[in-house]
């Protein structure tokens, strides 16, 4: 592969600034910052799919990036209203407001017409994987009819916005998900760390577009999330045909197996709305969704309760599940391929905790000499201190 | 002190007056100044091969401060690195060139130059409140560049350590199961490498054979394995003991670190498998606090027990 699967965009920024008794964003550019160097790096993001969006979003002062960085004047007096924007954290909880998306709403438009039920979804979001992380890809035909065939409609927009499709049957964690398995794949794996499983046939429908329209195949592991932040990376893979869902009349192959998605909040986003696609698929009518229309949300809940199928491990009918057709973002932002190399481990923190324990390991390691390193850092050390000493001896001299 | 040098529009004029100052140091002061005004990535500087070869022939760096110079001893392999990019042997082939080397500035040499630089901007203050004010500012760089040294020092320490591990993510397994699950492949490899023997104990019977005795006998007590003889032997041995482990009669001890540890650590039976990961039975890995989003684990494997079938996970708090 000669290209590269993610690409940079410019997005503008802005900063969030106290103006009396209000808050405002301000619009900001590299002049604004003490270290123009953050200003930079928060400007140009990577991104996959969605880049162009973001940065068209941007354009239109609809996205902000804030960097997270000293600006060199407060003097700003003209902003938009705090309120006018939905603030993400994007990338884990570290930093929330460090992107800015305008919302009327307490979840963008962007959110919810990805997971139309996000207004009744648990607060944790997967935007991050959606708008960066989500690599170009080229589905099958087969993939893509059933996307075009299951996906959701809106009132506005009128569809659902894109994403993998896959026959997705979610199992209860527990031993007889353990089970099941280690039947499929040989090794005693379980759901208890919501790992993925999935079909190799749904997997090699899927390649990835390099930046030089290259065609990847997907990489042995990799991480793949649902809406509502149910994210896991794919712990084992099983030949289609050993694994297939009856629901009515119909018998289709798994394409996925995840576990049913603990929290409460979650489960509209996941199995309701996969439970829609599949009604859709099989060519129920399913009714239009406002996506800001929380009443609308929840009485969608159980006018189209989860649909259960009777799962079938090579030709043995083993029980019922939850079935549908989830819609799933992929991050291949990390290399997951075991390797070997030098441990994480940090020395101080190691060498306290084997210490605490009285568990002698890092007396077993090799050691490299590194004493003619060390005494070179205490020579530097030294000239510094004697320099610094020096230094703070001049503010209490004559000066002129 | 004050008003001592003139004030300089860039940060090249600056280098470049130093240079013209102190004819002794006249090519280094040339050479911070190509440095600063060559290529940035990021806002570090990078520079071709013939920079990296003229910073090769250095062994100390100067701070100058209103007409005096402190030499500060340095290691030129601490000033620059190599910048590889995976794309570079693609691009060799497919472009039939060979990519000239190219190197970034490390943060001591990043650090040394804007000492100097900031140096100037001090002793051409024009009051003493500015003095004053730009003077902090300097000593807070000097401070902020012996943290730098410190954590150097510190990564040294770590890296003395010839470890290797098997790493890869974290992938729960039943917990019924009794073994840490490992890809069969890089698994061997990490098992046969030189460094995995040097600290690998083989235990066969009431003796246990290992390349340094050093912490074997106690290790191998807090693990509950017990023999009478600890016998010190070369690594040829023990690297045919090693390509001659049976998995259907012995069993491999490893060790296994969830970064960052967290309080404890676990250790078990080792089954290569099917699996793209490690495989960590589920009530380790509540322990471990791992789950499969992603979580990086390392494996050691630290004894082989040989003609001894057994199976079982533990962690040092059990």
């Amino acid at each position: 592969m000669l290209g590269g699967i993610y690409r940079q965009f410019k997005v503008k920024t802005a900063a969030i600034v106290n103006l009396g008794d209000k808050t405002i964003v301000v619009p900001t550019n590299e002049h604004d910052y003490l270290v123009p160097q953050s200003y930079r790096s928060s400007s140009r993001v990577m991104a996959g799919m969605f880049g162009p969006l973001v940065q068209n979003l941007s354009t239109k002062n609809m996205f902000f990036a804030v960097p997270n960085a000293e600006l060199k004047s407060r003097s700003f007096s003209k902003g938009y209203d705090l309120d006018q924007f939905d603030g993400l954290s994007v990338s884990s909880i570290n930093r929330p407001f460090s992107r800015l998306m305008a919302s009327t709403k307490d979840k963008c438009s962007i959110e919810r017409w990805c997971n139309p039920f996000a207004l009744i979804t648990d607060g944790t979001r997967n935007i991050n994987t959606f708008l960066y992380q989500m690599p170009v890809v080229r589905l099958s035909q087969n993939l893509l009819k059933m996307f075009h065939k299951s996906k959701l409609e809106l009132t506005n927009p009128k569809y659902e916005l894109f994403g993998i499709p896959g026959v997705t049957v979610f199992i209860d964690k527990g031993e007889a998900a353990d089970e099941l398995l280690e039947k499929l794949l040989n090794v005693p794996l379980s759901f208890d760390g919501d790992g993925i499983v999935v079909s190799r046939q749904w997997k090699s429908q899927i390649k990835v577009l390099s930046t030089l329209n290259e065609e990847i195949p997907l990489p042995t592991v990799f991480k793949m999330q649902g809406a509502a932040r149910s994210k896991g990376i794919t712990i084992g893979e099983f030949e289609a045909n050993r694994l297939l869902v009856k629901v009515g009349d119909s018998i289709m192959p798994v394409d996925v197996l995840m576990n049913t998605q603990g929290k409460r909040k979650n489960k509209a986003a996941n199995l309701i709305a996969s439970g829609m696609r599949l009604r859709k698929y099989l060519g129920e009518s399913v009714e239009r969704i406002d996506t800001v229309n929380v009443e609308q949300l929840i009485e969608l809940k159980s006018k189209y309760p989860i649909v259960r199928g009777t799962l079938i491990l090579d030709g043995n009918e083993i029980g019922e599940v939850v079935v549908g057709i989830n819609k799933f973002y992929l991050d291949l932002t990390h290399d997951m391929n075991p390797k070997v190399a030098k441990p994480h481990i940090s020395y101080v923190q190691a060498q306290q905790i084997f210490e605490t324990l009285d568990f002698p390991l890092l007396e077993r390691f090799e050691k490299r000499d590194v004493r003619p390193e060390l005494s070179l850092h205490d020579e530097q050390l030294t000239v510094i201190d004697g320099l610094i000493t020096k230094l703070a001896l001049y503010r209490r001299e004559e000066l002129i | 002190m004050i008003n001592s040098c003139p004030r300089f529009d860039s940060k090249t004029d600056a280098l470049l007056w130093l240079a013209e100052e102190l004819p002794e140091l006249h090519d280094v002061y040339v050479l911070f100044s190509n440095i600063i005004d060559g290529d940035q990535i990021n806002g570090i500087p990078v520079f071709p091969q013939s920079i990296a070869d003229e910073l090769d022939k250095l062994h100390e760096l100067p701070l100058w401060f209103n007409g005096e110079v402190t030499m500060i001893p340095v290691d030129s392999r601490s000033l620059y690195w190599e910048i590889e990019t995976e794309l570079d042997e693609a691009y060799e082939s497919e472009l039939g060139v060979e990519m000239e080397s190219y190197y970034a500035a490390t943060a001591l040499l990043n650090s040394v130059i804007n000492l100097n630089i900031s140096a100037t901007f001090v002793c051409s203050a024009i009051d003493e409140t500015s003095f004053n004010k730009s003077l902090q500012v300097y000593i807070d760089k000097l401070n902020h560049l012996e943290a730098g040294i410190l954590k150097m020092a510190a990564s040294e320490i770590t890296e003395s350590y010839l470890i290797k591990s098997l790493r890869a993510r974290h992938m729960t397994i039943s917990r019924k199961a009794r073994n840490f699950y490992v890809p069969a492949k890089e698994f061997d490899t990490l098992l046969t490498s030189r460094v995995t023997l040097n600290h690998l104990i083989v235990v066969d019977g009431n003796y246990a054979y290992c390349h340094k005795a050093k912490g074997a006998a106690e290790l191998l007590g807090k693990m509950g394995i017990n023999v009478e003889h600890i016998v010190e032997c070369g690594l040829g041995k023990l690297s045919w003991l090693v390509n001659h482990v049976d998995l259907n009669k012995d069993t491999i001890v490893s060790t296994v670190f969830r970064h960052p540890i967290i309080g404890y650590v676990a250790f078990g039976s080792t089954k290569p498998a099917e699996i793209n990961g490690i495989g960590v039975p589920a009530d380790i890995s509540e322990k471990l606090d791992g789950d499969d989003d992603g979580d990086i684990i390392d494996l050691v494997p630290l004894v082989v027990l040989r003609n001894q079938q057994v199976e079982f996970v533990s962690t040092t708090l059990d």
